[in-house]
């Protein structure tokens, strides 16, 4: 399954043992007196974590700030007037804490993980990254050596480079913003990114996921830490609209191609129904030597070193939804064109058993998709951020009791009205244009 | 350069001087007040008791100025800050987070000065560098990167405690 690329980056060591989970844990938010949400997520493990969830991702940039966000979030641990990033790094280690920035459209997640008796410490650590620290002219070239260094690395991997373009040409503005500065940024200097996370760090665009800890403290040390928090609201975005195009970039080596649509925005109705309008036309086999249950899994089996994904990515008020084929360039074509006449049935109407199928595996790749602790503090910490309420594994795997089979061949119709958005990466001379794919 | 009797300067109170005062040879406690040379050992120095009375200052920074003056730095158009030996890992890293701009007025200055002591020459009275511009733009820097060096040095020689569980 593609999910939405983010970019990571760990620090210090790594928890071995993990917890099978009994049932669903509850998940307690409180908003505390500074104004910032506090969200626990009891796990009963022996190590706990907590993240600042903040409403600092690409969407938040402007054109002055384009790429800043990308600076920022590697500006987590640098620096600040109490204690300097080398000293947070080894201390981190004798502690046996993990710490890391992680970026998606939307938010930044600074998360720290540790042994439970050491949480006000690292709440310390990261109320510390909001309010202290220095942003030195100095750490920026450390910085921006990073920032490329990353962009490079992303270079290496066409899909990223595809699905990252593909949120571009749909969207433009906003959800459209890469993840990854680019060589236009207009960020050179610290004091652009100081300005940016002022911008950024307020009461309103912050959110603080603990899983595994005790709410109440918590609660009490967010308190004590955030009391000199700005409270500012942040301008509103612009509202996402979708857009559609086609891009098309030459590269070496297997040809990769996105087919997207519009999308829906996250916890809805409407992408509880394409989660399962996108099991239903995944090209994906589950098992190892299987040749794979769709329509599409028996086309792609059919090329070597071919792949073909359907994808479904929500935002706060837009989504994603297409179709990620890797091979070569024929095949590919082969691939895309099965796909769109998988979607073209769905659209003339979709068989009980399949409906059914598809219904079960959207409900387990939601209910997978809080497995981890990484996910889970992502999912409730934005869906506070940017909707106010929690919807709980249970509740999300409900939702798709209200799925008909007329709802998801209403949405194949709509799919295949709008304007598609279609990257090309690779040999571009023999990939099809998205007219060619008799949409 | 040789860290095992380095002080840090009062105005630089953090943990991590107290951590390095008590693993002291000489398991004194007290905090002296120590002027840090990034070249080897430190020595004691008077600066603050004298800059906290006003009646010594108001009679010894005259001095201090005339002294200053005699050196004859300020008479090539240096500040004291340039002619900072720049001959080791410290200094260098300090120069190296210097801003560009700052980087390129030092560079200026050191080039004239060389040149003057070339011809045997100083500047003229209008020129020498004015007591206001004297400023230690570097040696801010120089304690925060020697700073940062000791700091490593005592994380790399810590001894680590497990917490009674």
């Amino acid at each position: 399954m593609l999910r939405a690329h983010r970019l990571s980056s760990k620090l210090g060591g790594i928890l071995s043992r993990k917890y099978a989970n009994v049932a669903a844990s509850p998940v307690v938010v409180t908003k505390s007196k500074t104004g910032v949400a506090v969200i626990s997520v009891e796990d009963n493990t022996p190590a706990s974590s907590v993240a600042l969830v903040v409403k600092a991702g690409p969407r938040a940039e402007t054109t002055d700030s384009a790429g800043a966000a990308h600076f920022l979030k590697n500006f987590a641990f640098k620096n600040t007037s109490a204690r300097t990033a080398f000293r947070t790094t080894r201390e981190a280690e004798l502690l046996g804490g993990v710490l890391s920035a992680n970026l998606t459209r939307e938010s930044l997640i600074i998360s720290a993980e540790f042994l439970r008796e050491d949480l006000p410490y690292f709440m310390e650590l990261l109320s510390d990254i909001i309010f202290k620290t220095s942003y030195h002219q100095h750490e920026f070239s450390d910085v921006k050596k990073k920032v490329l260094f990353e962009r490079n690395a992303m270079k290496v991997f066409p899909d990223v480079v595809a699905l990252d373009t593909a949120h571009s040409v749909a969207f433009r503005h906003g959800l459209g913003n890469s993840l990854f500065a680019n060589d236009s940024t207009k960020v050179k200097s610290s004091q652009d990114v100081s300005e940016f996370a002022s911008r950024v760090y307020t009461a309103p665009n912050i959110t603080i996921v603990g899983t595994s800890v005790d709410h109440q403290e918590l609660l009490n040390t967010t308190d004590k830490l955030f009391q000199n928090i700005d409270h500012s609201v942040p301008p509103t975005p612009i509202a996402s609209k979708y857009y559609g195009g086609e891009a098309r970039i030459a590269a070496d080596g297997i040809s990769h191609y996105v087919l997207a649509f519009a999308g829906a925005p996250a916890g809805t109705l409407d992408y509880a129904t394409l989660q399962v309008l996108r099991s239903l036309i995944d090209g994906e086999k589950h098992t190892k030597w299987g040749e794979g249950v769709n329509a599409l899994a028996q086309v792609v089996n059919k090329f070597e070193g071919t792949q073909g994904t359907a994808f479904n990515v929500g935002y706060s008020d837009a989504g994603l939804f297409g179709v990620y084929v890797s091979g070569i360039a024929t095949s590919v074509y082969q691939v895309l064109r099965a796909a769109v006449e998988e979607l073209k049935h769905a659209s003339a109407g979709v068989p009980k058993e399949k409906f059914e199928q598809a219904l079960a595996k959207a409900r387990n790749n939601v209910a997978a998709s809080y497995e981890t602790r990484s996910s889970k503090t992502e999912i409730f910490g934005s869906q506070v951020l940017l909707t106010g309420k929690v919807i709980s594994p249970a509740e999300a795997v409900a939702q798709f009791d209200r799925v008909k089979i007329e709802d998801v061949k209403n949405a194949a119709i709509k799919v295949l009205q709008c304007k598609p958005t279609a990257i090309a990466v690779g040999d571009i001379n023999s990939l099809p244009y998205s007219d060619a794919l008799s949409l | 350069a040789d860290l095992k009797f380095l002080r840090l300067s009062a105005s630089l109170n953090t943990n991590l001087v107290r951590e390095i005062e008590s693993r002291d040879i000489y398991g004194s406690n007290v905090q002296h007040q120590y002027v840090f040379t990034h070249l080897t050992m430190s020595y004691p120095t008077l600066y603050n008791t004298i800059k906290n009375n006003r009646f010594l200052h108001r009679y010894l920074k005259p001095l201090a100025d005339y002294y200053a003056n005699l050196s004859g730095y300020r008479q090539l158009g240096l500040r004291y800050d340039d002619i900072i030996i720049e001959e080791n890992s410290t200094v260098q890293e300090a120069l190296r987070r210097l801003s560009p701009q700052e980087t390129d007025l030092r560079n200026i200055r050191i080039r004239n000065a060389y040149q003057l002591s070339l011809t045997h020459k100083i500047l003229p009275k209008e020129k020498w560098t004015k007591p206001e511009e004297d400023v230690r733009f570097l040696t801010p820097i120089i304690e925060q990167v020697a700073f940062e060096e000791a700091e490593r040095e005592s994380f790399e020689a810590i001894k680590v405690v497990r917490k009674a569980s």
